[in-house]
């Protein structure tokens, strides 16, 4: 690499300042001389410059719009944005989203985005032919725009109708076999039998791992949330034989634990809810990561929230309560691929839940996960001494990726306001 | 930066709590010892040697005129906006000082705000703040160009 003295910049305070730029500036400068253009596909760089995007994660914002009217829009459509500015101006990331360009062709199928893990998303699409379901996915790195092919088809046989068998399906990355893993978990209601079958990137088949026959234990109709090797849902264990597809409001005394398959191993284990919450409805608690830990979100009747985080220690896990809201705290949540801006009035102590990004886009299927970082980075935020710049009081806590918790100290009926108006605007 | 003693041990310790450094220009110059402790390699070395801090400390790699500005910086807190009144060689200047002292907090936040600066620049521009020579031949580079033509779009003026 030639240099002058004058420059001065050794090899590493180079790599200092590279592996601070975003992917879409490192790969225009693999231009500016073939030791740089190496150096930048380096796997040593490429993780530690994804390493350093995952300090400051973003939300990924992505939906579908499907337009026979005007098929040039067709496509999948993202963007990406701090969890600060979705607070501060939400109409300008809603601005963004309507004029980014597509980039994500449709194909003829339901799609939906399965998961986000190490910057890549996974994308998940679903065929009807004759008695059969197809289901394939795909792989999408946003940051370099680069797609794979698609896997190879997963048959379920439908003949009667779609009440026939239920799906749950994760995406996660197994640290020992250095692969991505799509699984997916099949009962077969009449049957009452379930089976997983995973699929490995790259592989040229989906293998069935696992067959088990019982009622499915997993209720949930969301994507099994990805933590440290794991893909966890939150489940009833029960002895009596029920029909899961009916009992979903209410428990009937069956206890509640989260169902965890483990991605290197291939097998499943139960575990534990924090005291006191396994007679808890379904439907009143998210699972989600925070800081690398799994989690779990309680919605108190509509008064206030509880956040837990399970610390992973030997011989036994153990729940931490980590949070809970109080007057005045504003939570941004991301779940059931929406997002809801859960804002605690001061006056009658409700939570009250905006949907905000589907009353814009109710059109379009809008999947948001928010512990996205770039691979290869995400743009950089130099501590910020902006005084002009309009501020939300109060700070964010700590990014997660289901639930994303910002907190504000005080001031809510003001923000309130201004978020509400944006919002609906 | 932490002041809590009381008026009086201020006045008192006035002599102990500044250190001499000698720049490379030969220019003696006296510095908070606050400051002076973020600098771990002369940190490590007066609380090895409890240094009599009389005798100048010699940075035969830093100029003055870096050292004020890396003063200024840690003076203000690492300030956005002061930062921004540098020129390139000083963001240069800055970044080697930094590193050669073994200033942590000021290294990343000089090298990101370097990286803010060169984020929407163009290869050309690029070439040019790092005094890289391009040896790719013209054929070569246009051909990694087309690999990726989004990533020319939405440039900065150079």
């Amino acid at each position: 690499m030639e240099m002058s003295a004058f420059a001065g910049l050794h090899d590493d305070l180079q790599m200092e300042i590279l592996s601070s730029l975003s992917v879409k500036a490192l790969l225009r400068l693999r231009c500016v001389c073939r030791t740089w253009n190496s150096l930048i596909f380096h796997p040593s760089f490429v993780n530690s410059h994804f390493q350093r995007s995952s300090k400051n994660p973003e939300i990924l914002i992505m939906f579908c719009i499907n337009s026979s009217e005007f098929p040039e829009d067709t496509g999948v459509r993202i963007t990406r944005c701090t969890i600060r500015s979705i607070l501060e101006n939400p109409s300008l990331v809603l601005d963004e989203l309507r004029s980014c360009s597509g980039n994500l062709p449709l194909y003829d199928s339901s799609q939906h985005m399965l998961g986000v893990c190490n910057g890549l998303i996974c994308m998940r699409y679903h065929l009807n032919i004759g008695q059969y379901d197809l289901y394939f996915v795909l792989f999408w790195n946003p940051a370099t725009k680069i797609k794979s092919n698609i896997s190879p088809f997963l048959h379920v046989n439908s003949c009667n109708d779609s009440e026939d068998y239920d799906v749950k399906k994760g995406f996660g990355y197994d640290n020992s076999n250095r692969t991505y893993k799509v699984v997916t978990i099949i009962f077969h209601v009449e049957s009452k039998s379930w089976e997983v079958k995973v699929y490995c990137m790259g592989d040229s088949c989906w293998r069935r791992v696992l067959t088990c026959s019982s009622a499915l234990p997993i209720l949930q109709d969301e994507n099994g949330v990805f933590v440290s090797g794991t893909l966890n849902w939150l489940a009833l264990r029960t002895s009596v034989s029920s029909d899961p597809l009916i009992e979903t409001i209410t428990n009937n005394g069956n206890q509640s634990v989260i169902f965890s398959y483990d991605l290197k191993d291939e097998v499943y284990r139960y575990m534990s809810l924090p005291n006191g919450l396994s007679e808890v409805s379904h439907d009143k608690c998210y699972l989600g990561v925070l800081s690398g830990c799994l989690c779990l979100s309680h919605d108190h009747d509509g008064t206030y929230l509880v956040v837990w985080e399970m610390r992973t220690s030997e011989p036994q896990n153990s729940w931490t309560q980590m949070l809970k809201t109080e007057n005045g705290d504003v939570l941004l949540l991301t779940n059931h691929g929406r997002a809801h801006f859960v804002l605690l009035g001061q006056e009658d102590d409700r939570v009250d839940c905006i949907e905000s990004f589907k009353s814009e886009f109710d059109l379009y299927s809008t999947f948001i996960s928010s512990h996205y970082a770039e691979k290869l980075s995400s743009s950089v935020q130099a501590c910020t001494k902006d005084s002009k710049k309009r501020r939300v009081k109060g700070q964010v806590v700590r990014t997660v990726s289901q639930f994303d918790v910002v907190v504000t100290a005080a001031g809510i009926a003001d923000n309130k306001k201004q978020l509400e108006w944006e919002l609906w605007e | 930066m932490q002041k809590t003693e009381g008026e009086e041990s201020k006045a008192e310790n006035e002599e102990v709590k500044q250190v001499t450094l000698m720049t490379s220009d030969g220019v003696k110059m006296k510095v908070e010892i606050s400051i002076v402790y973020e600098m771990e390699i002369v940190r490590s070395f007066i609380e090895v040697n409890d240094a009599d801090h009389s005798v100048p400390f010699p940075l035969p790699n830093v100029s003055s005129h870096t050292l004020d500005l890396i003063i200024e910086l840690v003076k203000n807190e690492y300030d956005d906006e002061f930062m921004k009144t540098f020129s390139h060689d000083e963001l240069k200047e800055v970044l080697v000082a930094a590193n050669y002292l073994n200033m942590k907090t000021l290294l990343d936040f000089i090298a990101t705000a370097i990286a803010n600066l060169l984020e929407k620049k163009s290869v050309e521009f690029i070439r040019n703040f790092f005094n890289i020579v391009n040896d790719f031949t013209p054929e070569e580079e246009a051909e990694i160009r087309k690999t990726n033509e989004w990533v020319f779009q939405d440039l900065d003026e150079d």
